[in-house]
């Protein structure tokens, strides 16, 4: 080939990885270095894991404070809950009877349920079905002046906690269970402008036990003083084993092996 | 620290290549870092049964590195159409280029040749092989070759001239 000599020159000379003499291979073969080193470290995922962590971590505290900024507009009322339109005027206000009993349980979930402004539902309900009696012929009734209710506008969640609003959660539907009392009360809450809370005291007959057969006491007295006199014998028997045992194997490694290997049937 | 070891022994050819293809010192220390890494990242996936295995593997990650940071730089491109005389160069002038004056005329070349010829003459790749990796034809790879083998030639005559007129002179 045409100058064959002069291209085997250039190979030789390029491909020769030894020659130090030439002026281009001067380079920062330190500073190379370290970039290589400080790519290939693994505490480079390791910072980058904690500018991740650092991140989440501002992300959550932003989404904390503008939760605990604005509680409202973040909270979706439930299917299950129902909202309670709290009563506006106290002009006529309906108290009904047997409510004092349940207030208080009330108001407990009224405190409880503030920041949301709802109450439950069936809790409403439960209360009113546990306090009234079957037998409304026995109720007497007291009425007491209530100073808390006198105020002129109150405010939805003050209604709620003095007990107020309950009523009016249920009383198309509880029209039917309603005892002739309440309705009588009613009807006296409307003419009266007076706001006024009503205490009633219930008498209520509990039935007496059935009487005890002395047969059935003989057993019962029989029982209790076998069922004594074998556990005291039990307690007394294992008492001495453990003393025998302490006494046999002294203060060391051995006696706790033994206090563990203690049965009833080692004796 | 074995890769420590590695760019040690392995630094000065890998930047010697990375510069061969680049001609720009910070350009082949980046190809030389990024080709290092490439290996060190890769090593425990490939298996070599001797040393020149592994030699030959990492001059193939630098080529590819030094091609990819050619076309990033989108200053690779080809020449086609300057034709240059062929002529005959004496023995004398060849036995005196020094080593020097032929890494100064090779990065001279222009971009396309100098590519074509390091892969060809040099690394020994195949026509068909530049051609895939360069994304060109064969003839194009051929025709590039040649043109740079001219070129070389033509400079090394002009050399030949400044060596005679400065005996002249003297």
């Amino acid at each position: 080939m045409y100058n064959q000599k002069l291209f085997d020159k250039i190979r030789e000379t390029l491909s020769d990885d030894t020659a130090e003499d030439v002026s281009p291979f001067e380079w920062d073969k330190k500073a190379v270095w370290e970039r290589i080193e400080t790519r290939n470290s693994p505490r480079r995922g390791f910072a980058f894991s904690r500018w991740a962590a650092v991140a989440a971590a501002f992300i959550g505290i932003l989404l904390l404070g503008k939760w605990l900024l604005n509680p409202h507009s973040s909270t979706q009322l439930p299917p299950s809950l129902v909202k309670v339109t709290p009563q506006r005027s106290l002009a006529n206000p309906l108290v009904e009877p047997l409510k004092v009993a349940a207030t208080q349980q009330e108001k407990a979930l009224v405190k409880k349920n503030k920041s949301y402004g709802y109450v439950e539902k069936m809790l409403v309900v439960e209360d009113r079905w546990a306090v009234e009696p079957e037998d409304s012929s026995k109720l007497s009734q007291v009425v007491v002046q209530a100073d808390a209710i006198i105020s002129p506008q109150p405010q939805p969640l003050a209604l709620l906690e003095k007990g107020e609003a309950f009523p009016r959660v249920e009383k198309e539907a509880s029209e039917a269970h309603k005892s002739p009392l309440s309705q009588k009360e009613e009807g006296d809450s409307r003419d009266n402008v007076t706001p006024k809370e009503r205490v009633l005291i219930v008498d209520i007959d509990i039935p007496d036990l059935p009487e005890k057969t002395p047969a059935q006491d003989l057993l019962r007295t029989t029982f209790l003083e076998r069922f004594s006199r074998e556990t005291r014998r039990l307690r007394t028997e294992r008492k001495f084993d453990l003393r025998a045992l302490d006494r046999r194997a002294g203060k060391g490694v051995w006696s706790l092996v033994a206090h563990s290997l203690v049965v009833p049937e080692s004796k | 620290m074995a890769q420590k070891q590695l760019f040690e022994g392995y630094g000065n050819v890998i930047y010697r290549l990375a510069f061969r293809y680049l001609r720009e010192r910070a350009d082949a220390e980046d190809v030389v870092s990024e080709a290092f890494c490439l290996a060190f990242e890769n090593i425990g996936k490939a298996t070599f049964q001797s040393v020149p295995f592994f030699e030959a593997w990492l001059k193939r990650i630098t080529v590819n590195e030094a091609l990819k940071s050619l076309r990033k730089r989108a200053n690779f491109h080809l020449l086609s159409d300057s034709e240059f005389e062929i002529e005959a160069v004496s023995e004398n002038t060849i036995e005196r280029l020094s080593a020097a004056q032929i890494w100064e005329i090779v990065s001279q070349l222009p971009v396309g040749y100098r590519t074509v010829f390091n892969l060809y003459e040099i690394e020994g790749y195949s026509h068909a092989e530049i051609a895939k990796m360069l994304n060109i034809s064969e003839g194009t790879s051929k025709s590039q070759l040649s043109k740079a083998k001219s070129l070389l030639q033509k400079r090394v005559i002009e050399l030949e001239k400044d060596y005679v007129q400065s005996k002249i002179v003297r």
